[in-house]
């Protein structure tokens, strides 16, 4: 009895070492990714860099995103080339919110910038100075919509497209009830808005 | 009576005629120049009721020199395709795309259709237009290039060029011209030599 436990056992052990062996000695597929799994706490990884010019190529700019756990945290700099980088923003948002430098953000005189804060139920535009100074007194940046919301209750803003003049941001609106709405400037210095006879497509 | 009515109908008609014609979306807008090449730098240009200070011109800079990447033929026909739908510029050698570019045509008075031919390179000069809230005179518009054609007589003033008064491309914003960057326009302007054919159309005239 005791004799015929022993030989199973030692059948077991071969067993497990033959399949271990051949596990161990069995060919991994070419290019099969060796996944790590950290289960500390998660080490920032860099993202894609968004990158921009001014109308003049005298100012270009560089967006990185550095992605958390549960936020993103988006940094903007700025300057005459890559070496004259400054960094004159930076902002943590939560992983549903994104960033983007539109195509005419820089203003004709280089003054400002704007950039486009998307989200799921939201759009935000934040206008800030291309040298990082504040744009006003104790104030770094300035966001239209939500003023342009509580202003224009009856539009909502589809697209700012750029810049109409040296300090008037462009923007598109449809009617909250439906339809095209008009198009508006707003104006940085006053913080406030006009509404155009004639839309800009 | 029936001479006044008649007489009446004219003078109605002249009326209704008169205002289709001058209807300023449909019209082809003058644009003044002195064609010719116009520094001044320092001095304020005026644009929607602001003023703006124009980019310093300075003639004695080198400008860099433009190639198309890869193998280009050097004799190669060049021509400029302008889409007035996507408000999008595109320039060729032969086959080879040497730029594109988001470009501003009119939005106050309208970008003529056809075929066209640079008759005149300018690296700056002044243009003026446009009345009441759309008068503009602007100094120093840089790397321009005066076009002709398709009916469009040379002395209309028509041209691209570099526009620093808003930067808003992509979307018409023009009296009539080609507005383009800047950067996109000395890009083009060191290329594109005087005669060099321009194609601007739109979907419906394609």
């Amino acid at each position: 009895m005791m004799k015929n436990q022993s030989k199973s056992l030692l059948w077991l052990v071969i067993s497990l070492t033959v399949v271990g062996g051949l596990m161990f000695l069995w060919p991994k597929p070419v290019g099969a990714p060796i996944q790590e799994i950290t289960v500390s706490s998660p080490s920032p990884s860099p993202e894609p860099i968004l990158t921009a010019i001014s109308a003049d190529g005298e100012i270009a700019l560089e967006m990185k995103q550095v992605k958390g756990a549960e936020m993103i945290t988006w940094t903007l700099k700025a300057g005459r080339d890559k070496k004259a980088f400054r960094k004159i923003f930076w902002q943590t948002l939560s992983k549903d919110m994104t960033m983007s430098i539109p195509f005419n953000t820089v203003s004709p005189d280089n003054k400002y910038l704007f950039l486009k804060q998307s989200g799921p139920d939201k759009t935000r535009y934040l206008v800030l100075t291309t040298s990082g100074e504040p744009i006003m007194p104790e104030t770094q940046t300035i966001e239209f919509a939500k003023q342009f919301e509580s202003e224009y209750p009856e539009y909502v803003i589809t697209e700012a497209t750029g810049w109409g003049g040296i300090d008037l941001i462009v923007f598109n609106t449809d009617k909250i009830e439906g339809g095209i709405g008009p198009s508006f400037w707003y104006e940085v210095p006053t913080k406030s808005f006009i509404r155009l006879s004639n839309r800009f497509e | 009576m029936g001479k006044k009515f008649l007489g009446f109908l004219m003078i109605a008609g002249l009326i209704v005629g008169g205002v289709f014609y001058f209807k300023p979306e449909d019209k082809l807008q003058e644009n003044k120049s002195d064609f010719k090449l116009q520094v001044e730098n320092g001095v304020k240009g005026v644009f929607h009721g602001q003023e703006i200070m124009p980019p310093i011109i300075d003639l004695t800079k080198v400008e860099p020199e433009t190639q198309v990447l890869g193998e280009t033929d050097p004799v190669a026909k060049k021509r400029i395709l302008i889409n007035l739908s996507t408000q999008t510029l595109s320039a060729y050698q032969g086959d080879d795309l040497f730029m594109e570019a988001l470009i501003s045509t009119g939005k106050w008075g309208r970008t003529p259709t056809g075929e066209f031919t640079i008759w005149s390179k300018f690296k700056a000069t002044r243009m003026s237009g446009g009345s009441g809230a759309d008068y503009y005179n602007l100094p120093n518009v840089p790397y321009t290039m005066f076009f002709s054609g398709s009916g469009v007589a040379a002395s209309r003033g028509f041209a691209l060029h570099g526009a620093y008064w808003h930067n808003n491309f992509g979307h018409t914003m023009s009296h009539g011209c080609v507005n383009m960057r800047t950067i996109d326009a000395q890009k083009l302007f060191n290329w594109a030599d005087v005669n060099e054919k321009i194609t601007i159309y739109d979907e419906e005239s394609k």
